[in-house]
């Protein structure tokens, strides 16, 4: 899978160049960076974001003509998780952790179950890496899907689209609690997420996953009842998502052949992928939300072969244009220049979790801290995914336009086409495999280990720190937290906040373009909590 | 949840017990509709992942001293942690997490500590040699499939 063809470098001029289907921007206008816009006339606003889950703010400087020059995004509270678990048993992560999200709560466990296994040195059976791998790819196509039509998709429902030719046809489909595509995402992810709960007892928040392997023994009788949920779930998504069947949407690797695909039958282009298709045409949303172009993806799942080994279904990577890097952990640090924490050691098995809330110091705005790669910001989510598993169709958009609104979108929608046949698979192998889902592990007094996975927003990593058998460092860094990074000693940019800088807002207080930038990268900061003082 | 705000909704009455919570869905164990009950009733237990026992003695299994409707409603209409041999982390009580870790039992002489809510420790005691001694073999050679 992995790509062996050198990128093209693109130099800034030419991304905003329209290719293939976008011609005819209407609702987006992008100024460019805000570098080339004069700071005269400037005025600020704060802008409290709603559905997305958790509590964000984004602040915004803007100049006279309305232009984003200047985009700060506000994690306004803090996530303490990591302090809970200094001092306890390592296990403990695996029921403690999984409660940082109740969407993303089996790639939390997962990661917790990752950084034991390589801190016990344990080799996990195929049948419980089956069923790990099923997991955590059903949690990630129940987020891609609830979050297009249940937190994006409405956008459009909204009054500055009303003039759009699509309006009347979204409100139909996406109006909250009654549009026919809300309703029936509703019903199928609900369904969907039953194959968890078969196999792990519960979802949200279970325990299944343990270093060498899992505790659950599914029967046959389980995993028959699995693959009739994903068989109904494969059918609806075939249906209703993308209007064909999954081997017909492969056939498209080009934009010329997803054009043809549009114009091919009136399933394709009525579907939800030929409306988004259309729908962002007429928004503009391929050239909204412009930034950093570079990209980190945990890759995985690692898919048990028949000769014993595995091979991942997307490999681990750093993308930029310029090309493909493998990733080096060791170059995961984080900043907090900008954010009410102490300064402490980049790297996560150094670093600390120290608030400091009343630092005088003028540049800290964010409660969430700065992840870097090689002290450079990075996007991550199933974009990231679909670049790093070389997908022709992204790779070519992205070497000639960038990543914007739409194609973080498109990957969201079409990623399940691409996990659906991997967890086909899985149910089989794990049918297949002998009775053994878990090896005995060696409980090691002294480790530093970690688990870096995929989670449904991208890449997710715990890192663990055991001394005398208790945990004396765990650190995690979510997928928001790159994605919504606020700067860092440099000065550079989170990823969305320079997506954000240089859009001009038609309206400065109904400022959809900046939500919609947002939430393109399907922002999640519900691991922060709220704090509350006792007796006062 | 939705449930008890539907009766509300109904204006049927609902019952609060302990800690404010509806008795409907919180007035009965983890542990009750756990279908690993035949286990615990002969002290068939698990002592490593996977070996499909009860939970109770030596992982840590919260089921029979909270309350909690997890094997009477199951969650996503299908299963529950017990079921598939996660032990109940007692997360429906104020102390949640504990301060001593999961996964392992305290125990005297090998009979936990905290026994199921209301029992005498003699009386266990004694109940528990007695079963562990009538365990038939189709549950000691897990013949029973859960």
């Amino acid at each position: 899978m992995r790509r062996t063809f050198a990128y093209a470098a693109v130099t800034k001029d030419t991304r905003n160049a329209d290719i293939g289907l976008f011609t005819n921007p209407s609702v987006f206008d992008v100024r460019g960076s805000a570098a080339t816009t004069g700071p005269l006339d400037h005025h600020e606003k704060i802008i409290p974001l709603n559905r997305v889950e958790g509590d964000l703010e984004i602040h915004l400087e803007l100049d006279r003509d309305n232009v984003v020059t200047t985009a700060r995004s506000v994690g306004t509270m803090y996530r303490g998780i990591e302090n809970l678990m200094n001092g306890r048993g390592p296990l403990d992560s695996l029921v403690i952790t999984p409660r940082i999200c109740g969407i993303c709560t089996t790639a939390h466990l997962n990661a917790a179950a990752s950084a034991l296994d390589m801190a016990y040195h344990v080799d996990i059976p195929a049948g419980a890496r089956h069923l790990r791998n099923v997991a955590l790819m059903v949690e990630q196509m129940q987020n891609d899907l609830r979050h297009l039509f249940l937190l994006f998709m409405p956008d459009f429902t909204r009054p500055p689209y009303a003039d759009n030719p699509f309006f009347d046809t979204a409100v139909a489909r996406y109006q909250a609690l009654r549009g026919q595509t809300a309703v029936q995402t509703i019903q199928a992810t609900k369904q969907l997420i039953e194959i968890i709960a078969i196999l792990g007892g519960q979802w949200p928040h279970s325990s299944f996953m343990v270093p060498g392997g899992v505790v659950s023994v599914p029967s046959s009788g389980d995993i028959a009842q699995c693959r009739h949920i994903l068989a109904r779930f494969r059918r609806w998504y075939e249906r209703q998502v993308l209007g064909c069947p999954i081997e017909r949407w492969q056939d498209v690797t080009t934009w010329d052949e997803l054009d043809h695909w549009l114009t091919e039958a009136p399933a394709h282009r009525d579907s939800e992928l030929g409306l988004f298709i259309r729908l962002a045409r007429a928004a503009g949303l391929d050239h909204a939300g412009l930034s950093h172009d570079r990209f980190i993806s945990a890759g995985g799942p690692l898919l048990p072969q028949t000769d014993g080994d595995v091979q991942p279904l997307f490999p681990a990577g750093v993308y930029t244009p310029a090309g493909f890097q493998p990733l080096d952990a060791e170059k995961i640090g984080e900043d907090v220049a900008c954010s009410f924490f102490k300064a402490c050691p980049g790297h996560p098995f150094d670093s600390r979790t120290l608030t400091d809330p009343d630092s005088d110091d003028p540049r800290k705005y964010s409660w969430a801290k700065a992840p870097r790669y090689d002290d450079q910001p990075a996007e991550t989510g199933p974009l990231a995914d679909l670049l790093m598993a070389g997908h022709p169709l992204f790779v070519s958009w992205i070497e000639r336009q960038g990543a914007s609104v739409f194609i973080r979108e498109l990957a969201r929608m079409v990623r399940a086409a691409m996990l659906l046949p991997a967890i086909e698979k899985s149910l089989a192998g794990m049918a297949k495999s002998s009775a053994q889902f878990y090896n005995d592990a060696l409980k090691t007094l002294t480790a530093k280990s970690y688990g870096l996975i995929t989670a449904p927003r991208g890449m997710l990593g715990h890192w663990l720190v055991i001394e005398d058998g208790k945990i004396a460092n765990y650190q995690v860094i979510t997928p928001t937290a790159w994605n919504g990074s606020p700067r860092d000693r440099h000065g550079v940019p989170g990823p969305w906040e320079k997506a954000i800088e240089g859009t001009v807002l038609k309206d400065p207080d109904d400022p959809i373009e900046v939500e919609q930038i947002v939430r393109s990268f399907d922002p999640c900061l519900v691991c922060t909590v709220h704090t509350m003082r006792m007796g006062q | 949840m939705s449930w008890e705000l539907s009766a509300l909704a109904d204006d049927a009455e609902v019952k609060l017990g302990h800690y404010n919570t509806p008795v409907d869905w919180y007035g009965v164990m983890v542990h009750q509709g756990c279908t690993r009950n035949e286990y615990h009733e002969y002290r068939v237990e698990e002592k490593r992942f996977g070996e499909r026992g009860c939970l109770f003695f030596y992982m840590g299994c919260h089921g029979p001293l909270v309350t909690g409707p997890c094997n009477k409603a199951l969650w996503n209409r299908r299963s529950s942690k017990t079921r598939v041999g996660v032990p109940c982390f007692g997360c429906t009580r104020p102390d949640f997490p504990q301060q001593y870790p999961f996964f392992e039992t305290r125990n005297i002489e090998g009979i936990p500590i905290e026994l199921p809510d209301g029992v005498s420790r003699a009386h266990y005691m004694a109940y528990k040699g007695m079963a562990a001694a009538a365990a038939p073999k189709r549950l000691l050679e897990r013949k029973t499939s859960i």
